[in-house]
């Protein structure tokens, strides 16, 4: 009979060492900036600023020690000290009377009881999994002092780079609370579950501007399963980690853009954006910590927006949609990024085509290479002829069109219901599955059983149909992000000529992690909010508060 | 007209939000379901997915926890920085608690495979220690993994460990599990005792830079 409750200890040191000297910087500069104030109002953003900027400041420290040589045991009195200090700007300018918060009591209780929940059920390190890996590495990092320890912490040998911030910490929180590593890894998990739920809250919220779809998003985060989603066990993993810094890093970037005033020019909604600067130096501070973390979140940020851009760019074309009610204030810079964006991705695929080109190899494989390109100038033209030649660019996007789904493997989207057609697999796991292209060539494809096919089956695969339904029936800016994101998803998971660039442009063998992408909580989320609203203001009619069906 | 179109739009909506409901409820069976626990266990399938009939007893059960008091000690007895050799998941414990190095043979994080110590650990020469042709082989990989230590720069092997737990199902899924007694009978021929805890044994490996085969 295990105790009711148990690793004190452990929680305590978390809630020290990765959240109250965070509280205290934010309670700081809340007392100081209106900009702030207003970015940090609701009571998920101030936990989550928290953990952002103690990560922050025992990712400084740490580095700060293994550069003067210092042992790790030593951040105890740094941190103390600053504690003391803080706490004392708190008391000086008196910033604890008080307390601007908006909190949302149902939202406290899906925290309270999914803290409960994984409290008991624990991190998952009952199986031997990468957690073993990663604990191995905070292991050597904190016998070593070293928040550069990079390389060969299992078996000596070198092994690839991995980034090292929640290593580190880990290995200092060992040093501070004498707690094994793997009693510190089980105790945070219930902590970085609640605040993933935090931060998708923040983001559905963000990206809908409705608190109620955000707060219906996370409980069914929590339900659903899918890449990353309801996989609450696996919290104290450095990319479940990520994941919360992605999510908020969504909705600060949300926040910045809404917040604008409606401009002209490129040039003046730049400068406006600047003058958010604190708003953009919480939005900098999380991609950074994101770097340190695990890195590819960044891509995942990148990819989100740069879908939002392209879905923009298809809007505009083909003129169906009424564009004020999507794009906001911001149309002449979201078609300069989208350009700027456009000639990055065509140089990129120009180098790596002229890098892994294979004279003599199979023409599939070497096809995946300029697909990609040649997508991206079409896409480029496309828009740029969106005014002068209308027909044009309508017709190239829609040869686009007809160019991805003719790379589309049926065979393998078929598989994901019926498991029996399945491609043959690669080495291993993670390995992808070896397709064949339209000549006979080579490619990859990912296997549906790395937690795609529980996320896409059934709710992931009916939120692709509903974010594209309701992206003609009710068009917004919203169901614009997701319908893209979610679509992108499926050519990505399905088209083995596009897995295969992103797999080799990246040199990464989880590409299938885009698949995150689909959101498919916040679409359910949102679908469900718009049927009540559709349903109540069709046998009561409009509420007196005059809501708008979102 | 206009009503009845609401109507229809009213009805559509609830019929289409009892569907969804339906949908997420289906999805999410998942966590409520006590026998998927079981089954998961039977079939070593990962649990990454909450569930309320999940308890901590089976982190403690699976997580090494109970070996803490072990990792302790040895702390102090072993030499920091050599190489340690034992099963997949007793190495994994031991790697997350002491400054040693470990042959560990699991795939992760696309590390490169090293045959040799496959065949060593996972091909089963460590389980039949007892048969002579594999001790054999063990001294042979142990003189050239020597070798290449010295060569390379990378930590010499200087122990092995033994775990003699009963409960762990990680380690009960390896060979070493049920062969312990094997290695252990001849255990004498290959180092000596360094550390005999309360599950765990350390043996310090005999020197096998001095060594001819």
């Amino acid at each position: 009979m295990m105790p009711i409750f148990f690793h004190s200890q452990a929680h305590l040191w978390v809630f020290y060492a990765l959240f109250l000297n965070g509280l205290l910087v934010h309670r700081i500069l809340a007392g100081m900036s209106q900009q702030y104030r207003a970015l940090s109002i609701q009571f998920e953003a101030q936990v989550i600023l928290g953990f952002v900027f103690s990560l922050a400041i025992n990712g400084l420290l740490l580095l700060a020690l293994d550069l003067a040589n210092l042992p790790f045991s030593l951040s105890i009195y740094i941190l103390a000290g600053l504690t003391i200090s803080l706490a004392g700007v708190v008391v000086w300018r008196k910033l604890y009377r008080t307390w601007d918060v908006e909190i949302s009591l149902a939202a406290v209780a899906l925290y309270a009881v999914m803290f409960i929940i994984l409290f008991y059920n624990g991190g998952m390190i009952d199986q031997i999994s990468d957690a073993w890996w990663h604990m191995s590495l905070a292991n050597k990092i904190g016998w070593a002092n070293s928040f550069t320890l990079e390389y060969g912490h299992l078996t000596g040998a070198v092994e690839r780079y991995y980034p090292p911030l929640w290593h580190s910490i880990l290995a200092m929180l060992r040093e501070l609370s004498d707690q094994s590593i793997p009693i510190i890894w089980n105790a945070f998990t219930a902590w970085g579950a609640v605040l993933k739920l935090m931060a998708y809250y923040l983001m559905g919220s963000a990206i809908f501007k409705d608190r109620k779809i955000g707060l219906l998003s996370a409980v069914l985060f929590a339900l659903l399963p899918g890449v990353g989603n309801s996989y609450l066990r696996v919290s104290a993993w450095p990319s479940h980690l990520a994941y919360i810094l992605w999510f908020f890093a969504i909705f600060v970037s949300f926040k910045l853009i809404d917040n604008s005033r409606r401009l002209m020019s490129s040039l003046a909604h730049l400068m406006e954006l600047a003058g958010n600067w604190v708003v953009l130096s919480i939005l900098l501070l999380c991609l950074t910590l994101i770097y340190y973390l695990h890195q590819f979140e960044i891509l995942l940020f990148i990819a989100f927006f740069f879908l939002f851009l392209l879905g923009l760019s298809v809007v505009r074309i083909c003129a169906r949609f009424d564009r004020s009610s999507i794009v906001g204030a911001h149309y002449p810079l979201y078609i300069a990024l989208y350009r700027i964006s456009l000639l990055v991705i065509i140089a990129t695929g120009v180098i790596i085509a002229k890098q892994l080109w294979q004279a003599g190899g199979s023409l599939d494989y070497n096809l995946s290479l300029s697909l990609f390109v040649l997508i991206a100038v079409s896409l480029l033209i496309a828009d740029i002829c969106a005014k002068k030649l209308p027909k044009l660019s309508k017709g190239l996007l829609g040869l686009m069109l007809v160019v991805l789904f003719v790379s589309l493997d049926y065979r393998h989207f078929m598989s994901l219901f019926v498991p029996e057609l399945s491609l043959p697999s690669g080495v291993s796991g993670e390995r992808p599955l070896l397709a064949k292209g339209h000549f006979g060539g080579n490619l990859g494809l990912p296997s549906w059983h790395l937690q795609l096919r529980a996320g896409l089956l059934w709710s992931g695969f009916f939120a692709g149909v509903i974010s594209l339904a309701m992206m003609f029936y009710r068009p917004s800016r919203a169901w614009l992000i997701l319908s893209i994101n979610s679509a992108f998803v499926w050519i990505l998971c399905t088209s083995p000529y596009l897995y295969q660039w992103f797999t080799d442009a990246l040199n990464y063998h989880s590409v299938w992690r885009f698949a995150i992408l689909s959101l498919h909580p916040l679409i359910i989320a949102g679908f469900i909010v718009f049927l009540w609203r559709s349903a109540k203001s069709a046998f009561f009619g409009p509420s007196p508060k005059g809501s708008v069906v979102t | 007209m206009q009503n009845l179109r609401k109507l229809i739009v009213g009805f559509a909506s609830i019929l289409c939000l009892l569907l969804m409901l339906l949908l997420v409820l289906y999805d999410s069976r998942q966590h409520f379901d006590a026998e998927l626990v079981e089954l998961k266990k039977k079939a070593h399938s990962a649990q990454k997915n909450w569930n309320i009939f999940y308890g901590q007893k089976h982190v403690y059960l699976g997580g090494g926890m109970r070996h803490h008091d072990d990792f302790k000690r040895l702390k102090s007895l072993l030499q920091p920085g050599s190489g340690m050799i034992s099963d997949v998941a007793t190495s994994y414990y031991l790697a997350s608690s002491l400054p040693l190095y470990f042959k560990n043979v699991h795939r992760h994080h696309g590390r490169y495979k090293s045959p040799e110590w496959e065949t060593l650990i996972s091909h089963r020469v460590l389980c039949y220690l007892d048969a002579p042709e594999n001790l054999v082989k063990f001294n042979k990989v142990m003189i050239e993994e020597e070798l290449r230590a010295k060569k390379r720069g990378l930590p010499p092997v200087r122990y092995i460990a033994v775990n003699r737990t009963h409960y762990n199902d990680n380690f009960k899924r390896g060979c070493l599990s049920q062969r312990r007694r094997g290695l252990l009978s001849v255990i004498d021929q290959v180092g000596h005792s360094v550390y005999e805890g309360e599950t765990i044994s350390v043996y310090r490996l005999v020197d096998y830079e001095n060594k001819q085969y």
